[in-house]
């Protein structure tokens, strides 16, 4: 008895670390796709690092809380669901990273003319992020409550398909004194970032589906 | 030689234990919230304790039904009932070894020339029907109450999977009990008044000739059990009854409390100090009251999945399994006595 309560215990633990790791580290890629441009390089660099480091930390947790599910076949009706669930939300972490690694790989110049709408790109998109974050967190305590969070994230993702399509536009047709190659460059870190709002949406879709099977 | 003719009921018990069992674990089992062997060695506990120590309520109530005192007739009784089982299952119609054991006894009756005291009769049949009913209201009652409870708990998905691990495992010993209790006279209760064994003491406990008959009914249960419930518990977990495990918990517990309150006599009693009358003690079919309790959420939730088909199989079996039993019992009552010049009456 005392057995199976310890493992529920340490389980919730792993997995509440394991959301705040996702939830950092999706909050510093919102803070470091602004310092990269502001142009705060070693703001920016700082922060790519801390990301990866969130990154690794959430990985290890879900390896642990795999193994958990698995070896003390916690709960047995909703176990894939709910480990497929949080892969998806790890996914988020991956993707912030990969986007940030390619910002300091590639190091794209930012025209001071689309400043403002990269900015609004990534601010949707983080925002999506942060309301799938918050959807997962609440659905183990109160799943018909994240539904709300679900509606959100929808909410974000529209707003950030048309923040990225307003984006490529001013990148294509108004922003003088760019070759070609630079515009495919800067469409390309668009639609880096716009992903993670599909990634999110991904995360509701199965939230969507989880919190059904759930409350049968 | 004792041994031969006990035969019967414990075959009669090693299919209950196989076929029974699964209403209390199987949802438990089928959507692996417990493991098949804790709640094989939990259920076997629990049916022995409670089929030696509360089984003996029914006990009175069939043997007023008809006072079978002779061996090979408890034996061919047992068998008619073992036999009709069988024919149902084949017919896939749902079917009780407590209705089939009451039809065997009233063939024995005819058989035997007794009268069948049909007040007691009236009284057995009504309390299937009110077993059922009763285990619809009870499922409803407490259905709403958990589901309220779990609601404003407001507990981590993995708290109540936990929590209704634990409660299944508590629930399923307390209906193993009650099904003891309630179902051994089925196996047992025929060879009451057919066998006398002396009193046997163990320690601080002694049991008396129905107790140690009920004892190794209990043990054919757990045989049962161990040998062949682990398929109908899948079989009901994963297809008969897809629950969720808060459901199931709730269709257990319904069951277990309709079965208790059949086989209690310090419930009756107390109760019947009230001057509310008594409540027989009557063996009541386990799956039966487990299907009325499903109804019951099934009506709650809006009817719409509620197969009533299987509704009308039980209403069928209320009539066809004591005359099916009655009637086999007669015949082979009659191929005993003529044929093998048993004493059976």
């Amino acid at each position: 008895m005392e057995g199976i309560l310890k493992t529920a215990s340490s389980v919730i633990r792993q997995i509440d670390s394991f959301i705040n790791e996702i939830e950092n580290g999706l909050l510093l890629f919102r803070e470091a796709v602004n310092n990269y441009t502001d142009g705060r390089e070693s703001d920016f660099e700082t922060r790519l690092r801390l990301v990866e480091e969130k990154e690794s930390a959430a990985d290890n947790l879900q390896r642990g809380i795999e193994n958990d599910f698995l070896v003390h076949s916690l709960l047995p009706q909703f176990a894939s669901d709910v480990l497929h669930l949080l892969d998806k939300t790890d996914d988020l972490l991956d993707k912030a990273k990969y986007v940030l690694q390619q910002f300091s790989v590639e190091r794209p110049q930012m025209p001071y003319l689309i400043k403002a709408d990269f900015k609004s790109l990534n601010e949707m998109s983080s925002e999506a992020t942060a309301e799938a974050v918050a959807a997962v967190r609440v659905f183990f305590t109160a799943p018909e409550s994240a539904k709300e969070h679900i509606n959100k994230i929808y909410f974000y993702e529209r707003e950030s398909d048309r923040a990225a399509n307003d984006l490529r536009r001013v990148i294509f047709q108004q922003t003088p004194g760019i070759d070609l190659a630079q515009q495919e460059q800067l469409r390309y870190f668009t639609r880096h970032v716009e992903q993670l709002s599909d990634a999110a949406e991904d995360v509701a879709d199965i939230l969507s589906l989880l919190i059904i099977k759930v409350m049968l | 030689m004792l041994l031969l003719f006990l035969s019967s009921g414990l075959f009669l018990g090693w299919s209950l234990g196989a076929n029974d069992a699964a209403n209390i674990f199987g949802s438990a089992v089928g959507t692996r919230m417990v493991r098949f062997r804790t709640a094989a060695i939990v259920a076997s506990i629990f049916v022995i304790i409670g089929a030696t120590f509360q089984g003996e309520g029914g006990a009175d109530t069939l043997g007023r039904l008809g006072t079978i005192d002779q061996l090979a007739g408890a034996f061919t009784v047992a068998l008619a009932s073992a036999l009709s089982i069988f024919m149902m299952v084949k017919s896939s119609l749902i079917v009780s070894t407590s209705q089939a054991i009451v039809g065997a006894i009233i063939g024995w009756n005819f058989f035997a020339g007794r009268s069948t005291d049909t007040v007691l009769l009236g009284k057995i049949a009504s309390s299937w029907v009110v077993g059922m009913l009763l285990g619809a209201v009870f499922a409803v009652i407490l259905y709403l109450i958990v589901h309220e409870a779990f609601k404003r708990l407001h507990l981590h998905l993995l708290w109540k999977h936990t929590v209704l691990k634990i409660l299944l495992l508590l629930i399923g010993a307390f209906g193993a009990y009650s099904l003891g209790a309630n179902n051994i006279v089925n196996v047992m209760g025929v060879f009451v008044n057919a066998v006398s064994l002396p009193a046997l003491s163990i320690g601080p406990l002694t049991l008396s000739s129905s107790q140690q008959l009920f004892f190794l009914g209990a043990v054919a249960i757990s045989v049962g059990i161990f040998t062949y419930s682990q398929r109908t518990m899948k079989v009901v977990g994963n297809d008969l009854m897809p629950l969720s495990a808060e459901t199931a918990m709730v269709v257990v517990l319904a069951q277990s409390l309709v079965l208790f309150i059949f086989s209690s006599k310090g419930l009756s009693d107390a109760i019947a100090s009230l001057g509310l009358g008594r409540i027989p003690q009557v063996p009541v079919s386990s799956t039966q009251v487990v299907i009325g309790s499903i109804v019951g959420i099934g009506l709650l939730k809006g009817g719409r999945s509620i197969k009533y088909k299987v509704l009308i199989n039980i209403v069928l079996g209320w009539i066809a399994t004591p005359v099916i039993a009655g009637i086999t019992a007669y015949i082979l009552l009659f191929v005993m006595a003529n044929i093998f010049q048993l004493t059976v009456n």
